[in-house]
């Protein structure tokens, strides 16, 4: 599939992906899923997201790294030493017929090479730059380095997670990094947007450590309203009952009930019936306040079932249940399988393998997974061959270890 | 004035909670025009919940509802009425967007379904944000952030070992389907712009909340390893944990995921040698021997408070963060230097502070347009500047009973 500019929704669009980290990578990801041209720009010896693992079979192959294969499907990668004069030339003459450029590097480090906002704007006004980092590019903390459970502590995230007789708990999979990529993503869409309309490129400055608090549901107003300090407590939710984790045959289920109806149903569901007439039930407040006394009646009716049993169970009974799913639910899920959550990959070293495809459905212009993550450089020559180096210059570009 | 990215854009908006309004929160702090319909008969439940800056509870006064609703109107119309459906059908006409966070089965049950709204408007970007989306054999499965965490694998990937699985402290699918309805909505209105073609962008909650499981899924079905939770360690890194510190439940982040920062690691916190011990210099050792790593770092970490341990290490070069409580994270230096918290005066809760874009953009700033409206604060306003009623007009609705 190509990237037709009618009926797919970037494609019109080119990214200069210079990103290496999750936060960086997910946001270029959005883009290519639907339909842009995402360059990957990778130091001749390679992204550092290629030695991270896991890898496909346990081989420790830069081309083998399945972190960076989910990370980059659908993206080109081409090398560049962007330490050298010629190479930082060649990406400005990249800029300058690209419509957004997306870097995680440390503040000012592109700027040192010539390639800062300031630098490329002269080059291509239109052009979208957009920087993420741990904590933005002015503060106090502008030159601290991040990572995922870095931003998770700094953003408040870690403080409310997890029981309270553990250490502050790290979200799994990695979401700080992912809620950076998906707010970028946004903010990056919204200035093509407005690039399209007034002619105007612009500066993007994500700040991790802010991404990550803008999720903290009502946490933060907890404080600036009442000036409590939220307190880590386990799976249970401050308000609703039950809305929590629950432990079943064959491990665990999540439960969120708000209406009474659907607290009746979970009691249903647990197959006590005198609980489920209990006069309790009807006032929200109430039945949170007896959680420790309740929650062990529900358990030992979740006990006699398996997780599928129980989701699929309680919610033809109208509870809001889900299975604590572990990656074999997720992979064989009659829904997402259904619905077109996966898809194929055929990749040289990894071979074919299903992971998840563009998770948004458009009707009109669907993503569409065009191909696996590439191999270093492997269209170095294609992309570069559009600036008008011939072979004699690719000769050059590689003896002088530009490319 | 401010410029603003989403200007001239409007966006008809039935969501509620968290997830939709999340979403409305984002485009309307880029100046997107959002019109929430409401009703007093059919009450938003995050309007009553908490926190609340009065503690009789009253109307309008929950923090919850007010900072994911700011930037926005209220609009108050009984959506049972024939009169309340022709004004919205001439809202849908002048708007770019449609957004909601019902069931599958909800818009439907409106009478403004995705045939209706292009009936009205052929160029609309309607973005719904059912639990599962509108297709397939869950479509009609009742979902909750709270839940659908679990459902997504998420849950299952966070917490220790030890114990159960942990919720993460926040309804986090409902904030990551937000910002993923935000981006959708503002690309679908990009290719609108350009084809002249709307479209309908069936967002299903759960499903964002699974594309965030990282690798999990490939490692599975290509290697057959299921991921397990590992508390706060990395898998493959070390060290890489929470270190507890000198203060009451106090603790200072760290990772480091190679060899030179070791080395600089083990300098900053006055072990040197520690970088040429067979026990810790390479990576891999790290991993075996992440017990008593982890316990020597820790010897140091408790000298300092949270926020000591994390500049020492900085200064170093080390990423380190403090974990910071909610009450640390509003009081930060650095979140006050960026301006990250936003304060806006409303006139049920009075002044108070709220998270601002976790963003700048240089040319077109968000910013927090208008306090959190009151319930059905902006009726007039919308029937009358936006959709040129007369004063009679809205009188008669009102007498009716149709702007309740």
């Amino acid at each position: 599939m190509t990237g037709d500019a009618t009926v797919s929704l970037f494609g019109d669009i080119v990214v200069l992906d210079l990103t290496s980290t999750i936060r960086g990578m997910h946001c270029t990801k959005m883009f290519g899923d639907y339909g842009a041209e995402v360059i990957l720009v990778e130091p001749p010896g390679g992204s550092l997201a290629r030695q991270v693992g896991p890898f496909a079979y346990g081989k420790e192959d830069p081309e083998a790294s399945l972190h960076f294969a989910h990370h980059n499907r659908n993206k080109k990668s081409i090398t560049l030493n962007l330490q050298t004069p010629r190479g930082q030339e060649l990406l400005r003459e990249l800029a300058r017929g690209a419509d957004l450029l997306v870097e995680d590097r440390p503040v000012g480090a592109l700027a040192a090479l010539g390639l800062g906002y300031e630098q490329l704007r002269v080059i291509n006004p239109r052009l979208v730059y957009c920087s993420i980092t741990g904590f933005g590019q002015t503060g106090p903390y502008a030159s601290y380095k991040t990572s995922n459970i870095v931003a998770d502590a700094m953003g408040g995230l870690m403080g409310i997670t997890g029981p309270a007789d553990h250490p502050p708990t790290m979200t799994g999979g990695q979401q700080a990094e992912h809620a950076t990529a998906m707010h970028a993503a946004y903010a990056s869409a919204a200035a093509l947007l407005y690039r399209d309309l007034h002619g105007i490129g612009q500066r993007i400055d994500v700040a991790a450590q802010e991404c990550v608090a803008n999720v903290l549901e009502n946490a933060l107003e907890q404080y600036t309203y009442t000036g409590v300090v939220r307190k880590r407590s386990g799976s249970r939710h401050g308000t609703a009952w039950p809305c929590t984790v629950f432990p079943c045959k064959d491990g665990f289920i999540g439960i969120c009930c708000t209406q009474v109806k659907e607290v009746r149903a979970a009691v249903l569901l647990a197959e006590d019936m005198e609980l489920a007439d209990d006069p309790v039930l009807q006032s929200q407040s109430e039945r949170r306040a007896r959680a420790d006394e309740l929650e062990p009646r529900l358990v030992a009716g979740y006990m006699k079932h398996g997780k599928k049993d129980l989701f699929h169970k309680g919610q033809s009974l109208g509870c809001p249940i889900g299975m604590t799913s572990d990656a074999y639910d997720l992979a064989t899920d009659e829904h997402l399988n259904e619905v077109g959550f996966f898809a194929e990959f055929e990749h040289p070293v990894i071979g074919k393998y299903k992971d998840i495809a563009a998770p948004v459905y458009f009707t009109g212009t669907p993503g569409v997974m065009r191909s696996s993550a590439p191999l270093l450089g492997q269209h170095t020559a294609e992309v570069l061959g559009r600036l008008g180096i011939d072979d004699a210059g690719f000769s050059h570009l590689h003896a002088d270890d530009v490319i | 004035m401010m410029k603003d990215a989403l200007a001239g854009f409007r966006c008809t908006d039935f969501s509620w909670v968290f997830a939709g309004p999340y979403c409305g929160q984002l485009l309307g702090d880029l100046g997107m025009e959002m019109i929430k319909i409401e009703s007093r008969k059919r009450i938003d439940v995050v309007r009553n919940y908490p926190p609340f800056a009065h503690e009789d509870r009253r109307l309008n006064s929950s923090g919850y509802w007010n900072t994911h609703n700011r930037s926005k109107y209220s609009v108050n119309l009984d959506m049972k009425t024939e009169q309340a459906r022709e004004i919205i059908t001439r809202l849908i006409a002048i708007s770019d967007v449609v957004l909601e966070n019902f069931s599958a089965r909800g818009m439907k049950a409106l009478g403004f379904d995705y045939d209706r709204l292009r009936e009205i408007n052929p160029r609309i970007v309607y973005c719904s944000m059912a639990g599962f989306g509108h297709r397939g054999p869950y479509k009609n499965y009742v979902a909750y952030g709270p839940m659908q965490e679990s459902q997504a694998g998420i849950v299952n990937l966070t917490g220790w070992p030890d114990g159960q699985p942990s919720r993460v402290g926040t309804s986090y699918p409902d904030a990551a389907g937000g910002v993923s309805a935000a981006f959708s909505i503002v690309a679908a209105l990009r290719h609108a712009r350009r084809t002249g073609k709307g479209q309908w962008i069936d967002l299903g909650q759960t499903l964002t909340a699974v594309a965030l499981t990282d690798t999990a899924v490939i490692e599975y079905t290509v290697n057959g390893e299921v991921q397990q939770r590992n508390g706060d360690l990395h898998r493959f890194f070390a060290p890489h944990n929470v270190y507890p510190c000198s203060g009451e439940d106090q603790w200072c982040a760290i990772s480091v995921e190679n060899d030179a920062d070791f080395a600089v690691l083990a300098n900053a916190i006055e072990q040197p040698d520690m970088a040429h011990d067979a026990r810790f210099a390479t990576n891999a050792a790290r991993i075996q021997h992440r017990k008593e790593l982890d316990d020597i770092i820790s010897a140091w970490t408790e000298q300092y408070d949270h926020y000591e341990a994390m500049r020492r290490l900085q200064a170093a070069g080390i990423a380190a963060g403090a974990v910071l409580s909610t009450g640390d994270f509003v009081e930060d230096e650095h979140i006050k230097a960026r301006g990250f918290m936003e304060s806006f005066d409303h006139p049920v809760a009075g002044e108070k502070l709220y998270p601002g874009v976790p963003f700048k953009m240089s040319e077109t700033p968000g910013y927090i347009h208008r306090p959190a409206p009151s319930l059905g604060a902006d009726t007039q306003h919308v029937l009358k500047s936006i959709l040129g009623m007369s004063d009679q007009e809205i009188k008669q609705l009102d007498e009716a009973g149709v702007l309740v």
